[in-house]
């Protein structure tokens, strides 16, 4: 377990950004970065990553978490019951997650200006400047060469300095 | 970490770490089937003469693991290669000690960055365990190579090791040793062997190599 358990104190607050990034809803994040870990836990051992590439291992999950959210969100019955099941935050995880939520939100503007992009180019620019990963490691996340994804970088990069009205530093 | 991420590990462990705590003890390296095995030069195909390799050859067991790390009395590390698994675990290992040395895989599509090191490798070099093993120090910033062979023909895959003095990897570069595994078909007959080889690279080392 300690493995494990080094992987998830050296990761876990990426992956609550990660969430943090998607929702305001500190409840919500707690929920999805719980889920991502019990997924993680689930396949460590069949699926687990290879040296180095813990972290797009671990997006990968979180991405596939939310997805799964977001279908069953749209399916409100099911979510109220999902919801129902978790277990509430106390008042200082709610602030701290509310905290974190906080400190993510030009990180949501950044990514809503991006919303006219093909997904990919969205991730790459999220993982690369917003989530530290190298390109290598956000290539292997998104699943494109590294080549190509400086290819998608460069583009959304560009994409975005054109249509922006506010400074962009990327 | 937040008291959020404490308890939620808190919770993460008590619920769900059981299953993974005993998977995780119960993995062991599986070995190949009993067969002839040579060991040959990393991406080379120099076959040993029958040297005695005693000192280095492993006994085959169901429960021996994929890698070794055992430090000597004189500060030196032996790095023991049963099979091409386990990687992470002896990393892990050789990172907690200090070690700079990475064991890392042949992938066709690594598109790792990879700087060889200036050859300025002798004194690592000569003082890399010889004894009993042929090893060949090749230009082009290859670290050391070794070969060696099982003990007897039709024995399962044994083990190969190589001894490495962390004092003087230079600073700011790190060993990494490669291996791969070569299926040697003769007629209807296959054997495996290992290729194995090390090089001093600048850091950060490379997480894979191109084969």
């Amino acid at each position: 377990m300690d493995e494990f358990e080094a992987l998830y104190r050296a990761h876990v607050g990426a992956v609550t950004a990660f969430f943090a990034r998607r929702t305001r809803n500190p409840q919500l994040v707690a929920d999805l970065t719980a889920d991502t870990f019990v997924e993680a836990m689930g396949s460590y051992i069949s699926h687990g990553p290879a040296d180095g590439s813990e972290r797009p291992w671990l997006f990968a999950i979180a991405k596939r978490v939310y997805a799964k959210h977001c279908e069953r969100a749209s399916r409100r019955a099911d979510a109220a019951r999902r919801d129902d099941a978790r277990r509430a935050l106390n008042e200082d995880e709610t602030e701290q997650l509310a905290e974190r939520i906080d400190t993510q939100r030009s990180a949501r503007e950044l990514l809503a200006a991006l919303a006219a992009l093909p997904a990919i180019d969205r991730e790459a620019i999220e993982l690369v400047h917003l989530a530290g990963f190298t390109p290598k490691e956000a290539a292997a996340a998104v699943g494109v060469s590294a080549g190509a994804l400086r290819v998608r970088l460069f583009r959304a990069r560009a994409k975005l300095r054109k249509e922006s009205t506010n400074d962009v530093q990327l | 970490m937040s008291s959020f991420e404490e308890r939620l590990w808190s919770e993460l462990a008590r619920d769900h770490g059981e299953p993974l705590a005993s998977a995780l003890g119960r993995r062991r390296p599986t070995r190949r089937p009993p067969t002839r095995a040579v060991l040959v030069l990393g991406g080379g195909a120099i076959a040993l003469a029958a040297a005695a390799v005693a000192t280095f050859v492993l006994t085959a067991s169901t429960t021996a693991p994929a890698y070794a790390v055992v430090i000597n009395r004189d500060g030196s590390v032996t790095l023991t290669l049963n099979e091409l698994l386990g990687t992470r675990a002896a990393n892990a290992r050789l990172a907690s000690l200090g070690i700079r040395v990475r064991i890392v895989a042949r992938e066709a599509g690594c598109t790792a960055k990879a700087e060889l090191a200036p050859l300025g490798i002798g004194a690592l070099a000569q003082r890399t365990e010889r004894r009993n093993v042929e090893s060949i120090l090749a230009a082009e910033g290859a670290l050391l190579q070794q070969v060696a062979r099982p003990r007897a023909h039709n024995t399962a895959f044994d083990g190969l090791a190589v001894r490495i003095h962390p004092d003087v990897i230079p600073r700011g570069d790190t060993v990494v040793i490669t291996a791969r595994l070569i299926d040697n078909r003769t007629g209807a007959r296959t054997s495996h062997a290992i290729g194995m080889s090390a090089g001093l690279y600048r850091n950060p080392a490379p997480s894979c190599l191109p084969i």
